[in-house]
C-alpha cells in the first residue's frame, strides 16, 4: 500500500514538472513575443494583433501552470513560527491540517475553473480582441493548471499521513534566495 | 452577532499562525467571510476573479523582469560589479564596504528583487571583504541593509504588485523609486564613512592606490550593467518603450549579456527559467489570494467600515501613518513584506488617500516598510539569505543591519514630511 501511495506521489510529481515545463514555455514565448513586439513597433511601425491578448494568457499561465511543482519544491511562503516551535508529532498535525485546509480551498477553485471552462464552451463566448479567442481553451488550460495544484497538495498530504518529507530538496542549482522563498 | 471585519481578520490571523501558506491563507479567509455572510456561489466568485486577474495586462511586465534578474544571475555580474567599483572606492573611509552599497544600487537598476539583489552582490563581495580583514559585521550588515535598495530602484517587484492593486501608473511609481532609493544608498554611505572615522579599526589599513587609468580601464566591467540599466530604464523614461516593452527589451539585453560572456548554455536558462517558474508562482499565489480577499473585503463593506472607524479616532495624517508604520513593522517580523502589503492594502489604502496622501507616495512608503521587514528578524528575507551565505546566525546578521533599520525609518520620517521628495520627479516626467 505504501509503496503504491509513493508511487502515485511520484506520478504527480512527474505531472507537476509537466506543469513547471509549460509555465517556463508560457514565459519564453512571452519574452520572445514581447520582444519582437518591441522591436516590430519601433522598426516597422507594426504591431502583432495578438500580442496584447495572448500576453496575458501567456502571463497568467506562467503565474499558475507551475505552483503545484512550486509547492513540492517548498517555494510557496509560510509563516512557520508554530511549525518550528511544536514537537515533531504535533507539528505534522498541523502541517497536515494546513494542508487539507489547502485542499479544500483549491477543490473550490478547481471546480469553480472547470465550471467557468464548460460555461464558455457551452455559451461559445470568445475573447473581446481581435483574435476573438474561443475563452474555453485558456480557460481550460488554467483549469488544467489549478487541478495540478490540488493534485500537489494531495500528494503533500499522502507523504504526511505515511510519514515520508513532503517536500522535495531544494535544488541546489537555485539561486540562494530561491532556496529561502519558504 | 459577530462583525465583518472582526471574523475576517480572525480567521486570516488563526490560518497565518498556524503555518498555512499565505496565498491559502488569503484565499480561506475570504472563502469563510462569503460563506458565513453573504450567500453566493463562492467557487464561481473565486474562479471568476482569478480568471478576470491573473491575465490582466499589467501582471505582464511581471514575469519579464524576474525572469531578467534570473538570467543576471547566472552571468558574471557579480564579479564585474566587485572588479568595476573596488578602483572607485578603495581610498575613501569605508573603502570596499562601499562596494556593497553601489553594487545592489546598480544591480537594483535591473533587478526587481531584495533577496536577489543581495545574493548577486554577496557573493562576490562577502568573499573579498573577509579576506582583506574588514570588520566582520560591517560587512554583514551593510549587504543586508544595501540588499533592500532592490526594492526601490525600479524594476521593483513590490511597486509593480503595488501598481496593480492600487491601480496607480507603475511607470510613475518607478519614477517616484529613483529619488528615495538614491538617498538610502548615499545615507549607507555616509553610516560606513561615520562608523569608520568613529572606530577606524573596522578596516584594514591597507588602501591599495589605482592610478586614473587602472579607474577608468576597471569602468569597463561595468558596460554589461551600465548598458542594460540605460536599455531598460531610458526606454522607460525616454517614452520610447511602455513599461511591459522595456521588461521584454531587458530580457533581451540579459540574453545579450549572457552570450556575451559565455554564460549562456542551456543548464544556465533552465535553472533560470525554472527559478522564475517558482518566484512566479509563489508571487501569483500570494495576488490571487490578495484580490481574491480584497473583493470579499469590498462586497461586505470593509475597508468603508474600517475608514468610518479609524475617522472616528480623530487621528492627524501624521498619526495614522505612524499607526500604519507599526502596524507593517509588527507584521514585517513575523510574514514577508509583500504578502504584509497586499493583506493590507485593500483598507489602508483608502484610510491614506482620505488623510490626504498621494497613492504614489504611500507605494514608495510601503516599499520602504517592506525593505525593512527583509532585514528585522525572525522572517527577514536578506537576512536569511545571508544567514546562507555565510553560515553565520541570524542574531548576529539583524544586529548588523540594526543601523541600516535604523536609517530606513529615518528616512520614512523625512519622506512623510516632506513628500515633494518622492513626488517631484513623477510630476516632472507628467509634464
Amino acid at each position: 500500500m505504501r509503496t503504491a501511495l509513493l508511487a502515485f506521489c511520484r506520478l504527480i510529481d512527474r505531472l507537476c514538472e509537466a506543469g513547471a515545463a509549460f509555465a517556463a514555455l508560457a514565459c519564453t514565448l512571452l519574452a520572445a513575443m514581447l520582444i519582437f513586439e518591441s522591436f516590430s513597433t519601433a522598426a516597422l511601425g507594426w504591431s502583432q494583433p495578438w500580442a496584447v491578448e495572448y500576453g496575458s494568457y501567456l502571463c497568467a499561465f506562467t503565474l499558475l501552470s507551475g505552483s503545484g511543482y512550486a509547492l513540492t519544491r517548498g517555494a510557496h511562503i509560510r509563516v512557520r513560527i508554530a511549525l518550528e516551535y511544536l514537537p515533531a508529532g504535533a507539528g505534522r498535525v498541523l502541517d497536515l491540517a494546513c494542508t487539507l485546509v489547502a485542499l479544500t480551498v483549491v477543490s473550490l477553485l478547481v471546480s469553480g475553473l472547470i465550471d467557468l471552462a464548460y460555461r464558455s464552451h457551452v455559451r461559445g463566448s470568445v475573447s473581446y480582441y481581435v483574435m476573438q479567442t474561443p475563452l474555453w481553451i485558456p480557460q481550460s488550460l488554467l483549469a488544467m493548471s489549478a487541478v495540478l495544484l490540488w493534485l500537489a497538495i494531495a500528494a503533500r498530504g499522502i507523504r504526511l499521513m505515511i510519514g515520508v518529507p513532503p517536500e522535495q530538496a531544494a535544488d541546489t542549482q537555485a539561486p540562494v534566495h530561491q532556496r529561502h522563498a519558504s | 452577532m459577530i462583525s465583518a471585519p472582526l471574523f475576517l481578520v480572525s480567521i486570516l490571523l488563526i490560518l497565518l499562525a498556524s503555518s498555512l501558506w499565505i496565498g491559502f491563507a488569503l484565499m480561506g479567509a475570504g472563502v469563510a467571510a462569503l460563506a458565513f455572510f453573504r450567500d453566493l456561489p463562492i467557487e464561481r466568485v473565486l474562479a471568476g476573479d482569478l480568471w478576470g486577474r491573473l491575465n490582466a495586462d499589467e501582471l505582464v511586465t511581471l514575469p519579464l523582469f524576474i525572469l531578467m534578474g534570473d538570467i543576471l544571475y547566472h552571468t558574471r555580474l557579480s564579479e564585474s560589479l566587485f572588479r568595476g567599483l573596488a578602483p572607485w572606492v578603495q581610498r575613501l573611509p569605508g573603502g570596499l564596504l562601499h562596494v556593497n552599497v553601489l553594487g545592489c544600487t546598480l544591480f537594483a537598476a535591473v533587478s526587481g528583487s531584495s533577496a536577489a539583489t543581495t545574493a548577486t552582490v554577496g557573493r562576490m563581495t562577502l568573499g573579498e571583504l573577509d579576506k582583506r580583514g574588514y570588520d566582520r559585521d560591517l560587512s554583514l550588515g551593510s549587504l543586508a541593509g544595501s540588499g533592500t535598495i532592490g526594492l526601490m530602484i525600479p524594476p521593483s517587484i513590490p511597486m509593480i504588485v503595488y501598481g496593480i492593486l492600487a491601480e496607480v501608473s507603475i511607470l510613475e511609481l518607478f519614477m517616484a523609486g529613483i529619488v528615495p532609493g538614491l538617498m538610502i544608498a548615499a545615507c549607507y554611505i555616509g553610516w560606513i564613512m561615520i562608523a569608520v572615522w568613529r572606530n577606524p579599526a573596522i578596516q584594514p589599513d591597507q588602501r591599495d592606490a589605482s592610478s586614473w587609468a587602472e579607474r577608468f580601464r576597471a569602468l569597463a566591467e561595468l558596460l554589461p550593467l551600465l548598458f542594460l540599466v540605460s536599455l531598460v530604464i531610458g526606454s522607460m523614461y525616454s517614452g520610447l518603450a511602455s513599461v511591459t516593452e522595456a521588461a521584454a527589451i531587458g530580457v533581451g539585453g540579459a540574453l545579450l549579456i549572457a552570450l556575451f560572456q559565455r554564460t549562456l548554455t542551456w543548464p544556465n536558462i533552465k535553472h533560470a527559467l525554472l527559478s522564475t517558474v517558482r518566484t512566479c508562482s509563489m508571487i501569483g499565489l500570494i495576488i490571487a489570494g490578495a484580490l481574491f480577499l480584497s473583493k470579499t473585503m469590498a462586497m461586505l463593506g470593509i475597508p468603508a467600515a474600517t475608514a468610518n472607524w479609524v475617522g472616528s479616532l480623530g487621528l492627524s495624517p501624521y498619526m495614522l501613518i505612524l499607526m500604519l508604520l507599526v502596524v507593517y513593522l509588527i507584521l514585517g517580523m513575523f510574514i514577508d513584506g509583500l504578502s504584509a502589503m497586499v493583506m493590507t492594502l485593500p483598507v489602508a489604502l483608502p484610510l491614506v488617500v482620505a488623510a490626504g496622501f498621494n497613492p504614489i507616495w504611500f507605494g514608495v512608503f510601503i516599499v520602504i516598510t517592506i525593505e525593512l521587514s527583509n532585514i528585522t528578524p525572525p522572517v527577514g528575507f536578506n537576512l536569511f539569505v545571508i544567514q546562507h551565505m555565510t553560515g553565520e546566525r541570524q542574531g548576529r546578521v539583524a544586529l548588523a543591519a540594526a543601523p541600516f533599520c535604523l536609517l530606513l525609518l529615518a528616512l520614512i520620517v523625512v519622506l512623510t514630511v516632506w513628500p515633494q521628495i518622492v513626488l517631484w520627479f513623477p510630476a516632472l516626467m507628467r509634464a
